[in-house]
């Protein structure tokens, strides 16, 4: 199984996305397992080019870059378990409201 | 947003045409997304909100929301910029294949709003100043922290009164008459008032009263801003004093010049013949402004000396200072100049009780330099009358030390 790859794109890092980030890693490494995964952060206030570059729309979107197909989930990251459980499926399952 | 997917299935008017007239109406940006988070439809509003960026065909992601309810998040347009705003998702059957259509709502300025409201109340609550809001009839609506810390009331006994909770009867009735003419004629009134504490103690404050006015141009506010000026009161006192205790050492200064440089002494021809010449502070302004420094230090010294019963070498720096001075030929208009503007400098934003210590003990400190000077004169000029030599270094010494024995 590849490792699973993934980048976050927020606008500011501040103490609030510093715990859904860590939130989330907690998730990962119980879930996933340590080692088979990865998250970059990307902060669109400082780089905004890499959004445009990414075709990311809006923050925060957290991105799967691997396994294919890419996988882009938008909004509530704070949200570990419903986040985790797209991610790790094939792709697809958007929420509605 | 309110969607009723069941209701458009089951529709038989339901058409694709329809839905996006409808969407297109909307002020929100509507956009339609496949399971897989590409866009399938986008409308004018979503276009604009992100900058004319290219959507449909592109992954702009699955929504995710917090509980049944919505997510805040940022649109990124065109340029990298980014916005705020509100998205909103519901599942429903697109043309036959299942899909999301999610709503945003741009609160970019709402965002703004709201942070410059949070602005204005950190600024309301944590400034130094107490502040006080009343409706036009005087009822008092709000009051921020530092209200209670000056007066003792808190916000719950303040809500609900009215400003004449202070009054502390020091004001007559044609005092307040011109408080309220100045603010029904000029929107204001700014002026030094007393009032009286919870505690009855009475303060005085420095007062600005302003009337807000609402978008009708009636008076919907006023809000009256104070400070406790009783520091400053003190400090002022302070200061008074020592200036009083300045013009006093000066005088002794002078006279203990006079009895040192008699007539036809070279002491004189030094010391009197600076009287004619510039300041020391103007002739050399730099080297001036140094030695206000190392006095200053010394002072501090001399202070230390008295609250941590420490012997800092105060008595060897003088001689220093009072050597480089007679190189410099000063006069004892220097050296007062030197002490008041030292004085100045070092008790500025200090506690009032150490300013009076450094006062105090400055008024002792500045004899002992004078006499310091005039040693230095008596020793390059060796025909100063023997005589007064004892009694010129026992006069400053016995000063000096009268000063730390009486403090301590």
């Amino acid at each position: 199984m590849s490792k699973l790859q993934l980048t976050l794109y927020v606008a500011g890092v501040n103490d609030e996305i510093r715990q859904q980030v860590a939130s989330l890693g907690r998730t990962m490494d119980t879930e996933v397992g340590l080692d088979n995964w990865v998250l970059d952060v990307v902060d669109v206030l400082e780089e905004p080019e890499k959004a445009l570059q990414g075709d990311v729309f809006a923050t925060p979107t957290l991105v799967r870059l691997v396994p294919l197909p890419v996988l882009k989930l938008l909004g509530a990251i704070s949200q570990s378990e419903k986040i985790l459980s797209i991610i790790a499926s094939d792709g697809t399952g958007g929420e509605g409201g | 947003m309110s969607l009723h997917p069941k209701k458009v299935q089951e529709d038989p008017s339901f058409d694709k045409g329809a839905v996006l007239r409808l969407f297109a109406a909307m002020p929100d940006g509507m956009i339609v997304l496949d399971a897989m988070g590409i866009v399938l439809y986008a409308n004018d509003s979503a276009h604009r909100m992100f900058g004319g960026r290219r959507l449909l065909g592109k992954n702009l992601g699955l929504p995710i929301m917090a509980g049944e309810s919505h997510a805040d998040i940022e649109v990124i347009d065109s340029a990298g910029r980014v916005g705020c705003a509100e998205l909103r998702a519901a599942t429903f059957d697109w043309l036959g294949q299942p899909a999301t259509v999610a709503s945003l709502r741009d609160i970019t300025e709402r965002r703004a709003l709201e942070r410059q409201l949070a602005l204005a109340g950190q600024v309301f609550e944590n400034a130094r100043e107490g502040i006080i809001v009343t409706r036009p009839d005087g009822v008092i609506v709000s009051v921020n922290r530092s209200f209670t810390t000056i007066t003792g009331y808190s916000l719950e006994e303040a809500l609900g009164n009215t400003p004449r909770l202070l009054k502390s009867g020091e004001h007559d009735r044609a005092f307040f008459e011109r408080m309220w003419e100045s603010i029904a004629g000029q929107g204001f009134w700014h002026g030094e008032i007393v009032n009286r504490r919870k505690d009855g103690s009475l303060y005085p404050e420095l007062l600005s009263i302003s009337r807000i006015q609402d978008g009708d141009g009636q008076v919907a506010h006023l809000v009256g801003i104070f400070s406790d000026l009783t520091q400053h009161k003190t400090d002022q006192a302070a200061l008074e004093e020592a200036r009083l205790q300045l013009q006093q050492s000066e005088k002794l200064l002078e006279e203990i010049e006079r009895r040192y440089t008699v007539a036809n002494s070279p002491v004189l021809s030094v010391v009197g013949g600076m009287y004619g010449s510039a300041p020391l502070s103007r002739s050399a302004a730099g080297v001036f402004d140094e030695l206000v420094h190392r006095y200053g230090r010394t002072l501090e010294l001399a202070v230390e000396n008295l609250a941590f019963k420490v012997d800092n070498p105060v008595s060897d720096q003088l001689r220093e200072l009072a050597d480089d001075l007679g190189y410099l030929q000063a006069g004892a208009r220097d050296v007062a100049e030197l002490h008041a503007q030292t004085l100045t400098r070092n008790t500025k934003g200090i506690p009032a009780a150490k300013a009076k210590a450094m006062i105090e003990e400055g008024r002792f400190l500045v004899l002992e330099l004078m006499g310091d000077l005039l040693s230095f004169y008596r020793k390059n000029y060796s025909r100063v009358p023997a005589a007064a030599h004892p009694e010129r270094d026992s006069t400053t010494k016995a000063l000096h030390s009268r000063a730390k024995k009486g403090s301590t």
